[in-house]
């Protein structure tokens, strides 16, 4: 751990991330939430203004304050990608590992499904699936980009308890009379934590975006604001044609920041856990 | 060595029966059954998915009665739509038909394009979206690799460091905003390129002026696309590359005294594999994108006709153009499949 942080651009990884995760939690504290606001027709004279006079992000097309659209995006961007992120972990460690951990028929057609599901690109059957729901909430569009975006997550921490089932103490807790829930608690589990976490990190960011993708569209979730509904906006009210900069630059920034401080993390992760990478 | 010569003059004796247990040809065998199973299920996923919808498929997928049809010709529009589909009659029938339909390249009639059926519509489209898939895919593998290989020779200079960081600042920006970006810049600010496909017409030809005028539309989502995807092959290579030049035969090589040029060469060789195993993945994430891209761009591709469709609910062509993308994505994996068994030696003797 102290290796991690003496690397420069591992601090501005954690850096990135810290400052968009408290634009996301407390952005919306001191923000009006952009559902109230679309009912005070005084803020409604000044759309599209630029920064400056009327908010740090000045205003959108319809003209609320873009700041606070932002942050309520930020937040709900960051609740997908959450809540994706555990649902992912939950269903990887269960089917990987115990497909891994019982092996057999059971591992077989475990991976059979796996790899099935793996198969379908994620982007294009989300899109096709929503096309096809009949109201898109936030929590359906949840749901349905985590029934998608498991498989691979499940064949890597398949492959780990792979390795790990074949360690010693794991053959000697098997030896002594330990029944298989106690070992996998208690012996793989607690030596699995770390890559879950790299994991969990990497379908955060994996999920944000692909909400984003099928919002963009237009076929993300209704009735509610995240960074790609503010890029759809930034389309439909022809924000680019018009040239109002922060409405499209803004959202997409916060993206790219957020994706490039998480590969600055685990990169740097990679490069300090692994034996092999180590440069010290 | 007597051993090896004997069971080499076995094997060709009963060369038809070892061509049949060759493990290249029972790696290739295996794959293609996998992929029937992928190809089994996903139709009948697309075959079901509009009819577990709640109420009357026909009413719920057709559009509504317009204000200029009577009610008897609006009623005629179901009776045809059911007919066409078999909706009632059960729903195995409807299923062996939708398969039999399948195999003579029937995919139905469309709603928005009337007099025109779905396969009409997607056959030009597939030639726009491999346009834009294939030569992206395989520019970026090439130029990606060569650029993560380079950066991890010497980490810790200046341009590695570089090339690197540019590379993942590549891969984290997302495609979509990418595109909007250059939107504003080269078609709103400086009117450099165009969008969308008015001029040139989507049936595509092979004169000199139709492809130079289709140029100025094609420029800007290939471009946006082989940006992100050259990112994604850099920084994979670079990592896969450093972690190979630390492993133990090539320390081991560096102490015989071999060369820098071939301990790079041996390097690269390996890196490449895992790179070929990514190629299967980042080929879904290449078609997702390229979707999205046509969208916004409006390239006539299948992409821009699955969205659109999607957009304004025709289901029996959205339903046709992701029979079309279930294919494409089985056939890239299948070849990809096929060209790790070339590059890795160890799939064609059996080995693991």
């Amino acid at each position: 751990m102290y290796f991690l942080f003496k690397r420069l651009s591992f601090n501005i990884g954690l850096v990135l991330i810290s400052l968009i995760l408290l634009l996301g939690i407390f952005g919306p504290l001191f923000s009006m939430d952009p559902e109230d606001q679309v009912r005070n027709e005084e803020q409604r004279i000044a759309i599209n203004q630029p920064p400056g006079e009327y908010g740090l992000l000045g205003t959108d097309q319809q003209g609320q304050d873009y700041f606070a659209n932002v942050a309520h995006g930020v937040k709900n961007s960051l609740f997908v990608g959450f809540i994706v992120g555990v649902i992912t972990i939950l269903i990887a460690t269960m089917v990987g590992g115990i497909a891994a951990y019982k092996g057999g028929l059971i591992d077989e057609l475990a991976m059979l499904i796996t790899n099935i599901v793996l198969v379908f690109p994620v982007l294009p059957a989300l899109l096709v699936l929503s096309a096809f729901l009949e109201e898109r909430s936030l929590n359906l569009i949840i749901l349905i980009i985590s029934l998608i975006s498991w498989p691979w997550a499940a064949r890597a921490i398949r492959s780990q308890v792979l390795s790990l089932k074949e360690r010693e103490f794991v053959s000697l807790a098997k030896i002594s009379g330990t029944n298989d829930v106690k070992i996998a608690s208690l012996e793989i589990l607690p030596h699995l934590l770390s890559y879950i976490a790299l994991v969990f990190a990497i379908s955060i960011g994996a999920a944000i975006l692909t909400e984003a993708g099928i919002s963009v569209v237009g076929l993300g979730p209704e009735n509610t604001v995240t960074l790609g509904i503010l890029l759809q906006n930034a389309i439909a009210f022809e924000s680019i044609r018009l040239g109002y900069w922060w409405i499209f630059v803004t959202p997409g920034i916060l993206l790219t920041a957020f994706m490039f401080a998480l590969y600055l993390i685990q990169t740097n992760m990679d490069a300090v856990f692994n034996p092999r990478l180590r440069e010290e | 060595m007597d051993e090896l010569i004997i069971e080499n003059s076995n094997k060709d004796e009963s060369s038809i029966k070892n061509y049949l247990t060759h493990p290249f040809l029972f790696f290739i065998l295996k794959k293609m059954l996998f992929y029937s199973i992928v190809l089994i299920v996903s139709l009948t996923l697309i075959f079901f998915m509009p009819r577990a919808l709640p109420g009357d498929p026909a009413t719920r997928i057709l559009p509504p009665q317009r204000p200029t049809e009577t009610y008897d010709d609006y009623q005629a529009r179901v009776r045809s739509f059911n007919e066409y589909y078999n909706l009632d009659d059960p729903l195995l029938t409807q299923y062996i038909d939708y398969w039999a339909n399948f195999f003579q390249g029937d995919l139905g009639p469309t709603f928005t394009h009337p007099g025109k059926d779905t396969i009409d519509i997607l056959t030009p489209a597939i030639i726009f979206t491999f346009s834009i898939i294939i030569p992206v895919v395989l520019i970026s593998f090439y130029f990606g690799n060569w650029i993560g290989s380079k950066s991890a020779y010497d980490p810790k200079s200046k341009t590695s460091k570089l090339s690197y960081y540019t590379a993942m600042l590549a891969q984290s920006t997302p495609f979509y905003w990418m595109a909007i970006i250059f939107f504003w810049f080269f078609v709103f600010q400086n009117n450099i390129f165009d969008y969308g496909f008015s001029k040139a017409g989507t049936q595509p030809t092979f004169s000199l002026s139709y492809i130079f005028d289709t140029l100025k539309y094609y420029f800007l989502p290939f471009i946006t696309l082989l940006i992100g995807f050259t990112g994604g092959w850099a920084t994979g290579m670079r990592s896969m590359t450093l972690y190979e030049l630390e492993s133990s035969y090539l320390l081991y090589a560096k102490q015989l005294g071999f060369q820098d040029k071939s301990i790079r060469n041996y390097a690269k060789r390996n890196a490449i594999l895992p790179q070929v195993t990514g190629l299967n993945l980042r080929l879904g994430d290449a078609i997702g994108a390229t979707l999205v891209l046509e969208w916004v761009f409006g390239w006539p591709g299948v992409g821009d006709i699955l969205l659109t469709s999607a957009l304004s609910q025709d289901f029996p062509l959205m339903m046709g153009s992701s029979i079309i993308l279930v294919f494409i994505v089985i056939i890239g994996n299948l070849i990809i499949d096929i060209l790790y068994g070339f590059i890795d030696p160890r799939i064609q003797t059996g080995g693991e």
